[in-house]
């Protein structure tokens, strides 16, 4: 079973992904902001980290970056409320696997995260 | 055995006689027994009663007497005289002179009468007579009308007698004791003589220097028993016939009268040469004594010198050593002799071995010889300095002044005193340095101060900010800008001496001119006034007016910079506007945000449930696509307002801090 971290500062939006990707037989863990994500990241090494970009104490593209720069090859998701040229910009250079825009179909998700995984 | 008992018995017999014959009380005992030794005064000069044999000790009639009265009491006794100390002394024997003495006395125990012999029949007073007398001069007490006269004193009654009988006016002044003698001489001589006893009588006695009333009563019972025993007789009659056999003697001198003449004139010989030969040999030795003792005081005065000479020496090194200048002496040669402390203090070397060494060696070529031509001329001030070379190996100046002096070995030595200029000069090396520089400065400064004031002009003339110089509001001076702030056309119209507050709208008059007196009462070199101008057509302007109190041709002028701040205020209002927009485009983005997620949980929820519900019906399938279309429409108007805001949103800064909270009540709910 393949293991999800995702990293949402909104409850209801952490939840749903949770309830929704545990449907399709994923292993969800769960964090609500980017600090958090980081360490249980490194405590249970899961296979893909899915993060929002505006979250307290540590916010998405600095999460992506620290772990890129210990696992270059490690899939992370990038999910944005806005889409800011800035943000989306730094979140390419980070080289973030996928960056989606809210609110996104679950399914496309579900897909790219397999795609992510495979690869 | 008979003889021996008898003779016992006659000792036992004098001595119960001598043990009885006085008694002594109580009292007197007890100061028997304090006193052991007895003090007695006596004459040093009264031959035979008392006086001091050539051995200094006392001998006399009178003294045999006094031993052999405190040998009856058992008590030592001493004598002193006149010349010695008589403080402590407890008797005073009646020969002393001393008159204070005679107040109380004992008992006579003898009596000595005098008589005066003459060679001239008449004894008169008015008479010159020259007096013969054995050692005691008593001419003053015996024959005080005499006392004036000329007197002979002899240690021998013969001698005396002699000289007197040859003498037409003699007198022979003789005691009673010596009486004897003298007539035996007269009839040996067959001379007769006037012969007088006089009225004047001596009694001897022992007086007491104290009213001691016990030692009296002991001294006279002790006297009066020696009387009665005839002792004091005994001692006298023992030194008469002593005197007899000199008397036996003066009796062959006239049978051995050639021999004695011939013997005298030998001895007269030997003693003239033996005179001459001690007066030699005196003068010999009083000159060599005098040599002697003259040499030791020179001896004396010279080691006095040499000590002063020491002392002034030392004094001299401790005063120079103390200089602060240099104190150097050297020889004709240039050697140096002496140096002080400050030497080796100004220029490092090291006393000890500078000494001996040449001047030459540490002097700059030249100086050397005008150190050695002595006085400078004072007023040619360059010729009085000389430059020495440290033992670091710098030149320092100095001022020297010189003089000769003498040693003890005549050697001829000069002495130098050297102050220190090297500091003064570099002093004033310096001042110049400095006046130089402050004249230079000076220069600069003048010149900066030009273009400075040109500067000032040029940019009073172009500023853009209304410059005016103004007196008790009375303008006297404004540049072109301020004729632009207030409308005024410069060619057409001055504004000098006319007042500042014209510029200034009426009804703003108080408050401007309550804040510019708070201002300057509070003493307030500088401060700034935002008020309003008028200006052409009724419309006024804000302007911000720095004002500053400046000196300007000896007067206090109110130096007044007008900014036309109209502009600033308008781009405060633009900028508050735009805050507005920017808080408002900041909301909508933070609101796109936060309605995002919610709509993205909408949307998956209603996905997990779509997917979840494999068979739906007809009014299911219904409310799952009016889900999807309002989520859609939201969606739309959610994009339209992110467009709306795109200005913003790509200056949008992401960090969470930044955003605004909206959701916090509505996430707690759901939470």
């Amino acid at each position: 079973m393949k293991k999800i971290l995702v990293a949402e500062d909104e409850k209801v939006m952490r939840y749903m992904i949770r309830d929704f990707l545990e449907s399709f037989g994923f292993e969800v863990i769960l964090a609500d902001n980017g600090l958090e994500a980081y360490v249980l990241w490194k405590q249970y090494s899961p296979d893909l980290v899915l993060t929002d970009i505006n979250m307290p104490k540590m916010n998405g593209i600095d999460l992506l970056k620290k772990i890129k720069h210990i696992k270059p090859e490690f899939p992370v998701i990038v999910m944005t409320g806005v889409t800011i040229e800035k943000s989306v910009k730094l979140a390419e250079e980070s080289q973030a696997n996928a960056i989606l825009e809210k609110p996104f179909k679950m399914k496309d998700l579900v897909t790219i995260i397999n795609q992510s995984i495979v690869i | 055995m008979k003889r021996k008992s008898v003779l016992i018995l006659l000792l036992l017999l004098i001595v119960c006689a001598n043990s009885l014959a006085f008694e002594l009380n109580d009292l007197e005992k007890k100061l028997l027994a304090e006193r052991k030794v007895f003090k007695i005064l006596v004459s040093p000069n009264n031959y035979p009663y008392e006086y001091l044999n050539s051995n200094d000790e006392f001998e006399g009639i009178n003294i045999d007497v006094y031993r052999a009265l405190f040998h009856k009491l058992n008590r030592k006794v001493s004598f002193t005289h006149e010349d010695e100390s008589i403080y402590d002394i407890d008797l005073v024997s009646s020969f002393v002179t001393n008159q204070r003495f005679q107040d109380l006395s004992t008992n006579s125990f003898f009596t000595v009468y005098y008589y005066a012999l003459s060679t001239n029949l008449n004894i008169s007073s008015t008479k010159q007579h020259n007096i013969y007398m054995i050692k005691q001069d008593l001419s003053k007490t015996i024959l005080p009308e005499f006392a004036s006269n000329k007197q002979f004193i002899y240690s021998d009654i013969s001698l005396a007698y002699h000289d007197f009988t040859n003498d037409r006016n003699g007198l022979l002044l003789v005691d009673n004791f010596h009486k004897t003698i003298v007539d035996e001489l007269m009839q040996m001589s067959n001379k007769s003589f006037s012969n007088k006893r006089l009225n004047t009588e001596i009694d001897a006695k022992l007086w007491l220097k104290n009213e001691d009333r016990t030692l009296y009563l002991i001294i006279t019972k002790v006297l009066n028993e020696m009387l009665y025993n005839n002792e004091i007789t005994c001692i006298v009659s023992n030194w008469e016939k002593k005197s007899n056999k000199k008397v036996l003697f003066e009796r062959n001198y006239e049978q051995f009268y050639v021999i004695s003449f011939f013997f005298t004139i030998l001895f007269i010989a030997v003693i003239i040469l033996l005179y001459y030969y001690n007066v030699m040999k005196k003068d010999l030795i009083l000159n060599s004594y005098d040599t002697i003792s003259r040499n030791k005081e020179l001896m004396l005065h010279n080691h006095d010198l040499k000590l002063i000479i020491s002392q002034m020496e030392q004094e001299n090194v401790t005063v120079l050593n103390n200089l602060s200048n240099i104190a150097l002496t050297i020889d004709l040669k240039g050697t140096i002799r002496f140096v002080n402390k400050s030497f080796s203090d100004i220029l490092g070397y090291n006393n000890h071995t500078i000494i001996g060494t040449n001047i030459d060696d540490i002097l700059q070529h030249g100086d050397t010889v005008k150190l050695l031509s002595l006085n400078p001329d004072s007023s040619q001030k360059q010729e009085n300095e000389i430059v020495i070379k440290s033992a670091e190996g710098f030149y320092k100046t100095f001022i020297y002044n010189t003089n000769f002096s003498k040693t003890v070995d005549g050697e001829t030595n000069i002495n130098c005193i050297l102050q220190d200029i090297s500091e003064r000069i570099s002093l004033d090396n310096r001042l110049e340095a400095y006046t130089t520089h402050l004249e230079e400065l000076i220069k600069q400064r003048t010149q900066v101060l030009k273009q400075s004031e040109e500067q000032f002009r040029f940019i009073v003339e172009h500023a853009y900010d209304g410059i005016v110089l103004m007196q008790n509001f009375k303008i006297q001076l404004a540049n072109q800008a301020f004729y632009q702030i207030v409308g005024v056309d410069s060619d057409k119209e001055s504004l000098d001496n006319t007042s500042f507050l014209n510029v200034i709208p009426q009804d703003e008059h108080k408050e401007f001119l309550e804040t510019f007196n708070n201002a300057t009462n509070n003493k307030e070199e500088s401060f700034i006034i935002v008020h309003k101008v008028s200006v052409s057509g009724n419309k006024t302007i804000d302007v911000e007016t720095h004002f500053t109190s400046i000196n300007y041709s000896d007067k206090i002028l109110e130096l007044a910079i007008l900014h036309n701040i109209e502009e600033k205020k308008a781009k405060e209002r633009e900028l508050i506007e735009h805050e507005k927009f920017l808080t408002v485009s900041s909301f909508a983005i933070t609101a796109n945000d936060k309605i995002n997620s919610p709509l993205n949980a909408i949307l998956g929820y209603t996905e997990l449930l779509d997917v979840q519900t494999e068979k739906k019906t007809k009014t299911q399938r219904n409310a799952f696509d009016n889900i999807y279309e309002s989520i859609g429409i939201i969606q739309k108007i959610l994009n339209q307002l992110k467009s709306m805001t795109k200005v913003t949103m790509e200056n949008y800064n992401f960090d969470n801090q930044k955003m605004l909270k909206i959701d916090d009540e509505y996430t707690d709910e759901h939470k």
